[in-house]
């Protein structure tokens, strides 16, 4: 890394990422837009990890960014994550209720009476749409879904690698037990490779859910325990050494169970994960590399955007 | 240190003991095989778990583990205190009942009956 940027304050790193319109502030802490470089890396990223995780088996999944609200009832995800969840608030009154809107808006009042409560939230992670599809029998040897999508977590922070709205790339393996653990460590082991291969110094560290309140430290320290969460940690500029560029998650049958899927043979289905935060990668790649793609190295201008360099 | 220390191994002791409980115990015991039954969602009948039996090995999951944890604070009115909020603690039903003494449930076979019932 070079000094310049190895010296620097997180702000300063921030002041590079927007002075070169990298990154482009909205107004709400930790919800970003992205210029022209960013987008141009998180495209190399989400291609490199499209080549490498979609194989023959992998079937493809796009959810939008909004999902029905049941998955948070029937995930538990409420239960663990409140602080981080999101749910759509609808507008559906009459005539009046518009005018009472409008006459709120113009005095600076609250008029969130206005809106009610709809069947949809934000998505709380990019597998969690794909559970419910999944109701009933699976094959044997399970099933492999390459899902993509854009998360929301509600923790602002003025530090880029901390968003609110950010794009998970996940690969989901869903069938047998034994298949679910496989696919953890076969994923943890591709997930050093593909990152270290790409030159960022990242390390598997052991790891737990920012789960809420009492109750969640019970989560927390039995997560922990079991060894159900094993993230990949790598620098992505001065705020931390290091954050989760991505995670290998196992469920054991917490999501079968939830949404009714089960093996082949009848028993409740395991799932497991591995999430890469998309966001995250590119900026891991920025803060080694520079803002200045086309000063990285060949090798890593090749994985992300084959044929660039010739 | 050392009264920390003697503390820490009479809550080992009373977390392991379990294999032949004093009558309150046995009462406190049996407290917690019905809250077990009734949230643990274990793989097996809850009503036949022995006293040092692993919870963990019996099925017993994190969302289980809070479902207990939970009732167990509404059934005697306590709160289990911050530093056994964790995996250990509900690792088997000696180690729930010293913590549940730990936490202020009183050592006789009254409070079995509870206060949040």
């Amino acid at each position: 890394m070079p000094s310049s940027r190895g010296a620097m304050a997180a702000t300063e790193w921030v002041d590079v990422l927007v002075g070169s319109g990298t990154l482009i502030p909205t107004g709400v802490a930790g919800v970003w837009a992205h210029g022209e470089v960013f987008a141009r890396v998180l495209r190399g990223v989400e291609d490199l990890l499209a080549s490498v995780l979609r194989t023959s088996e992998v079937e493809v999944r796009r959810f939008p960014p909004v999902q029905e609200v049941t998955v948070l009832h029937r995930s538990g995800y409420l239960r663990s994550f409140p602080h981080l969840t999101g749910v759509v608030s609808t507008f559906s009154g009459d005539e009046r209720a518009h005018r009472d809107l409008l006459d709120a808006l113009e005095r600076g009042a609250d008029y969130d009476g206005a809106f009610r409560l709809s069947p949809m939230a934000l998505c709380s992670s990019a597998c969690h749409p794909l559970y419910p599809t999944l109701r009933g029998r699976l094959p044997k040897g399970g099933r492999w879904f390459d899902v993509r999508g854009q998360v929301f977590r509600n923790e602002p922070s003025d530090d880029p690698a901390r968003m609110v709205a950010f794009h998970q790339y996940e690969l989901v393996y869903v069938g047998e037990p034994e298949g679910a653990d496989r696919h953890a460590e076969m994923q943890l082991a591709l997930a050093l490779e593909l990152l270290g291969g790409l030159g960022l110094s990242v390390s598997a560290l052991p790891a737990t859910d920012p789960f809420f309140g009492r109750t969640g430290r019970v989560l927390a320290s039995v997560q922990l325990d079991a060894g159900a969460k094993v993230e990949v940690h790598g620098p992505t500029g001065p705020s931390s050494p290091t954050t989760a560029l991505a995670s290998v998650n196992r469920h054991r049958d917490h999501f079968a169970t939830a949404f009714s899927i089960v093996t082949a043979a009848g028993a409740p289905a395991h799932s497991a994960c591995i999430g890469f935060g998309v966001e995250r990668i590119g900026l891991a790649l920025l803060w080694r590399y520079g803002i200045d793609c086309s000063e990285w190295p060949a090798s890593v201008q090749e994985r992300l955007w084959p044929g660039v360099t010739r | 240190m050392a009264a920390r220390h003697s503390a820490n191994v009479r809550l080992v002791e009373d977390r392991t003991r379990g294999v032949t409980p004093l009558p309150g115990e046995e009462a406190l015991d049996g407290t917690i095989r019905q809250v077990l039954v009734d949230h643990g969602k274990l793989l097996t009948d809850a009503g036949g778990v022995s006293a040092t039996d692993d919870l963990y090995v019996l099925g017993l999951t994190s969302h289980g583990c809070v479902n207990v944890m939970l009732a167990l604070e509404e059934h005697f009115d306590v709160e289990f205190l911050d530093h056994l909020l964790k995996a250990e603690t509900f690792a088997s039903i000696a180690a729930i009942r010293g913590a549940l003494y730990e936490s202020g449930v009183p050592r006789d076979g009254a409070a079995a009956s509870g206060a949040g019932t």
